[in-house]
């Protein structure tokens, strides 16, 4: 059966990704398959039954005006190079990828609890208690070595995902096999997928929600101190849900070439991707000259959301302009 | 055997014979093709494909997802009312077709 869907790979190796094609693929693909089940269930030997399937498999010129494809010639002169993914490599970047985004994940997770011993300290410290020394102690030290740790998280395992960045910004194929198993991995994935989100958006909720009501409840004493320490807690772990959780699926879009990985996506985020080249220094100029003449840094940080909100815009423009133009 | 080119014109013909009955899907139509013509008739895979997406372009067929069976899912084909008028009309076309070149025949 591999011989088969790999002949039927070869043959789909040039075409564009339309649904059309996809479609034609995988009713093809079927016919075959239930072609070879058959021959083999009246007793064919495999080589036998190959060979049949494929000697009767036609033509995919005959396929081209249906495909909308004009001609098949013409379409095979792809404008950008096309990689090859080998199974082997797709099996690795799940599986670095899985245990790297955990890893990601729980230096978040010590990023948002960094913070908790201090906001503990200074809500005991209502009965002051603490001298400094115990205030460095027990609150700035650990919370520079959760934030270490996260960092060199974040560092280590980025210098692992990167190699496998290409995947993100070229054009891939992968087996047609290898494809249709990923698609029903990502479809069993899914409700796991969910429910992670789910999970973790609840937790985001619970926890401004008790730090709303004990804030309301207790207007003063230590309980809004405390509240806020859980807030963070709490967050913490509704978060690393959530990038855990996306991890897999970002895998299978990115193998599969699906949401903000299509190949039109990649065209449109490299043009993005140099946009923010020249539109980030600009900021950062424009931002550290006005705060220096003015001297009024505790309102010029106002540059980075209003940058950020922009920066949002444009690339929606840039999107809809290189979307529109291509279709 | 008989040679694709031939039978260029009939293949859509055949399939919506197949669907008048019940409807069926992608190999099921292509054995029942090989059976009916005793073999002599093999119906390619892109041949059949290309002349389901042509009748379902025209409406003379339907496609929709069968159930799943061992966790595949198939594409079935049902015909449509304008698809059952297409066939009486090509079979009157045959009729005239046979009739025409029966003219010329001589063993």
């Amino acid at each position: 059966m591999e011989t088969i869907l790999s002949y039927l790979e070869n043959m789909f190796l040039h075409l564009p990704r339309t649904p059309e094609v996809l479609r034609a693929k995988e009713e093809l693909a079927t016919m075959m398959e239930d072609k070879y089940n058959e021959l083999i269930a009246e007793g064919k030997r495999e080589n036998e039954a190959v060979g049949i399937v494929i000697s009767e498999f036609g033509n995919l010129e005959e396929l081209s005006e249906e495909l909308g494809l004009g001609d098949l010639e013409q379409t095979k002169e792809e404008d950008t190079p096309v990689k090859r993914v080998s199974r082997g490599e797709a099996k690795e970047y799940i599986s670095v990828t899985l245990k790297s985004i955990r890893w990601i994940g729980l230096g978040v997770m010590l990023c948002i609890w960094s913070p908790i011993p201090l906001v503990i300290l200074g809500t005991l410290d209502k009965l002051s208690m603490f001298t400094e020394v115990q205030y460095v102690c027990y609150g700035l030290v650990p919370l520079f070595v959760m934030i270490g740790i996260a960092v060199a998280l974040f560092i280590y395992h980025g210098m692992r995902l990167e190699r496998f960045e290409y995947l993100k910004k070229e054009s891939i194929e992968i087996e047609f096999s290898l494809e249709k198993q990923l698609r029903q991995m990502d479809e069993g994935e899914r409700t796991s997928f969910t429910i992670k989100i789910i999970v973790g958006v609840m937790l985001c909720i619970f926890a401004v929600l008790q730090l709303l009501v004990i804030g309301s409840i207790y207007q003063t004493g230590m309980a809004g101190g405390f509240s806020a320490a859980v807030l963070l807690l709490v967050v913490g772990v509704a978060v690393y849900l959530m990038i855990s959780g996306s991890g897999k699926r970002e895998c299978f879009k990115v193998l599969l070439q699906e949401g903000e990985f299509t190949r039109k996506g990649k065209k449109i985020n490299k043009i993005i991707d140099i946009v923010a080249g020249i539109y980030w220094p600009i900021v950062t100029v424009v931002y550290l000259a006005w705060s220096f003449t003015t001297m009024d840094w505790g309102f010029t940080w106002i540059v980075w959301p209003i940058a950020g909100v922009l920066f949002g815009c444009t690339a929606a423009v840039v999107q809809a302009v290189t979307g529109g133009t291509e279709s | 055997m008989v040679g694709s080119d031939v039978m260029r014109g009939y293949n859509d013909f055949m399939i919506l014979f197949l669907l008048l009955e019940e409807d069926s899907y992608g190999y099921e139509i292509s054995r029942q093709i090989k059976q009916i013509s005793e073999g002599k008739y093999i119906m390619k895979e892109t041949t059949l494909y290309s002349a389901f997406t042509r009748l379902e372009k025209e409406g003379y067929i339907e496609a929709y997802y069968g159930t799943e069976t061992n966790g595949k899912r198939r594409t079935y084909y049902r015909i449509t009312k304008e698809g059952r008028e297409f066939y009486r009309a090509k079979c009157e076309e045959w009729e005239l077709v046979k009739e025409i070149v029966g003219k010329f025949v001589k063993m």
